[in-house]
This record gives structure tokens, C-alpha cells and sequence, in this order.
């Protein structure tokens, strides 16, 4: 099974993320899990028995934001094989920068659309 | 304040459109608070870094319920009061980031707050700002740039 996390204080935002996944055609047999920051999502991921294959998070959240998330799952012998793609609002080419020298897969803007997600699932998911 | 006019239209365009596929018309700009007539939402969002301002909304309630239901195809979340805030916060949060790239150089990062919503209208800024009365779907919407002094956009 292929389990997907999705981290945003936006229910409105997981919600679009989600319908761009289930348009841009992720794999089949994809659980999707929704998380509203940074601590709720890492909580949910150490404490799976299974780890998630793909983490999309937000960066601007209450609590603990997305590069607090992104600190942890690398930081993890456990997880930091884990695919993190981040989407925000708050991103150029100087925080893109910095994101993937912590290890973040890709890096997308908001507003997103199918089309640049179904660019990056290959990626994540090998080729489809 | 020609940059200033087409960044915030693209970005208003750019962020509604691609949310809620709404038509998005530029009606004019000046300095005056907008006048909401009936249920309004307000949002307000920081900008922390490197320009420092604040980007308000004004979304009357019809049209928040309208991209709500766009957004979330009909489904029975839109009607939620908790439902149509987090919308409005959502497309605030998009509109104000994409505009904040827009004016920042690719070699510095940028900061924003969170977006905060409210029904009751906020006071006008004491600095200086500029309200943009927008159209989307034949409702009013405004967007209030407060401060952003020395932004070469």
C-alpha cells in the first residue's frame, strides 16, 4: 500500500490537494491521510506501523510548521527515506533552494492544478 | 503604481481562477475602504519580510458561499460557516503569496503571516494603502494593500 500524508492548516487546501491527486492519478492502491500541522503529521508518522511513501505538506502552519516536519523526517533513520513534496504559497527559487538542500522532492506553488502534481508523481512513485 | 495594478490583478486572476474557476474583472482602484453592503467576510494576512504590509479581503458572504461551493464541488461542507472562513483564509493565504512572489527578487526569501478572518470590519490603516474593487463572478470583492512603502512593483 502506498500511503500518502497531506499537512495543511487549510482544509480547503488538503481538500484541493487531494481532488489533484485523485485527477493527476496516484497509485491505486493510495491510502490518504490528512494532517492540520507539522506536529499532528509527524505524531501520525512515527506512530505508523507502515511508513508513508509521500508526505505533501504546507511550510505556514500553527504549531509546527512545514520545515519543523521536514527537520524531523530526515532527521529519521525510520523515515527519512520518505518523499516530501512541498506546497505553499511562500515559495521562489531561494526557498526552493533551501527546502531541497534539506531533501524535499519538489517543491510546487499555490494555486496548485493537477497538472503540476501529475508531473512530480512519477518521481515519487516510479514511472506510470 | 502601474506594477503595483497588474501584480495584484494577476494575482487576484490567477489565484481565483485556478481555485474556484470564477471570472475575475478589475473595476478600479483608490484610497477608500470598501463598504460592504449586508454579510461580509474580511480576511487579513501579514507580510512579514522583506516588504512589510498587510493584505485584507473583503468577500461578501454569497460570493465566499459561491467559491465554496465551487471549490468543493457542491459537497455539503460548503454550507459550514467553519467551511466557508477556512475558504476565504485559503484564497487570501494563495492571493497574498502569489503577489509577494511576484514583488520579491528570486534570490530572497520571503515571509507571511497567517491568515486571520473576522466579520467585523477592520479600521483604516493609518499608512498608506489602496483598495482594489474587483468583480469575480458579477459579486464585489476588494482587496485593501496596506503599506508595502518603497515596493518597486
Amino acid at each position: 500500500m502506498n500511503k500518502i500524508l497531506i499537512v495543511d492548516d487549510s482544509s480547503t487546501a488538503r481538500m484541493i490537494i487531494k481532488r489533484c491527486l485523485e485527477i493527476a492519478g496516484c497509485p491505486e492502491d493510495a491510502e490518504i491521510t490528512e494532517a492540520s500541522n507539522g506536529e499532528e503529521a509527524w505524531k501520525k508518522i512515527s506512530e505508523s506501523t507502515q511508513p508513508f511513501k509521500l508526505v505533501i505538506s504546507d511550510l505556514n502552519m500553527p504549531v509546527m510548521g512545514g520545515q519543523g516536519l521536514i527537520g524531523q523526517i530526515k532527521g529519521s533513520a525510520a523515515h527519512r527515506n520518505t518523499a516530501v513534496v512541498v506546497i505553499t504559497s511562500a515559495d521562489n527559487p531561494a526557498k526552493e533552494k533551501e527546502l531541497k538542500d534539506m531533501g524535499v522532492a519538489a517543491v510546487l506553488s499555490k494555486p496548485v492544478s493537477p497538472a503540476t502534481i501529475a508531473a512530480v508523481i512519477p518521481t515519487i512513485f516510479g514511472g506510470r | 503604481m502601474e506594477m503595483m495594478i497588474k501584480n495584484i490583478q494577476e494575482s487576484v486572476t490567477e489565484s481565483i481562477e485556478n481555485m474556484a474557476f470564477a471570472e475575475v474583472i478589475l473595476n478600479s482602484h483608490e484610497k477608500k475602504m470598501p463598504e460592504p453592503e449586508g454579510e461580509v467576510f474580511w480576511g487579513s494576512l501579514e507580510v512579514i519580510s522583506p516588504v512589510k504590509g498587510v493584505v485584507t479581503v473583503m468577500v461578501p458572504r454569497p460570493l465566499a458561499e459561491e467559491l465554496a461551493e465551487s471549490i468543493y464541488e457542491g459537497g455539503e461542507e460548503f454550507v459550514l460557516e467553519g467551511t466557508i472562513r477556512d475558504v476565504v483564509a485559503e484564497v487570501l493565504n494563495t492571493l497574498a503569496g502569489v503577489f509577494v512572489k511576484k514583488v520579491t527578487p528570486e534570490d530572497v526569501k520571503f515571509e507571511v503571516g497567517l491568515p486571520v478572518i473576522d466579520k467585523n470590519p477592520p479600521s483604516t490603516p493609518e499608512g498608506p494603502y489602496e483598495t482594489f474593487f474587483f468583480n469575480v463572478n458579477e459579486r464585489p470583492f476588494a482587496v485593501v494593500m496596506a503599506g508595502f512603502e518603497g515596493l518597486d512593483c
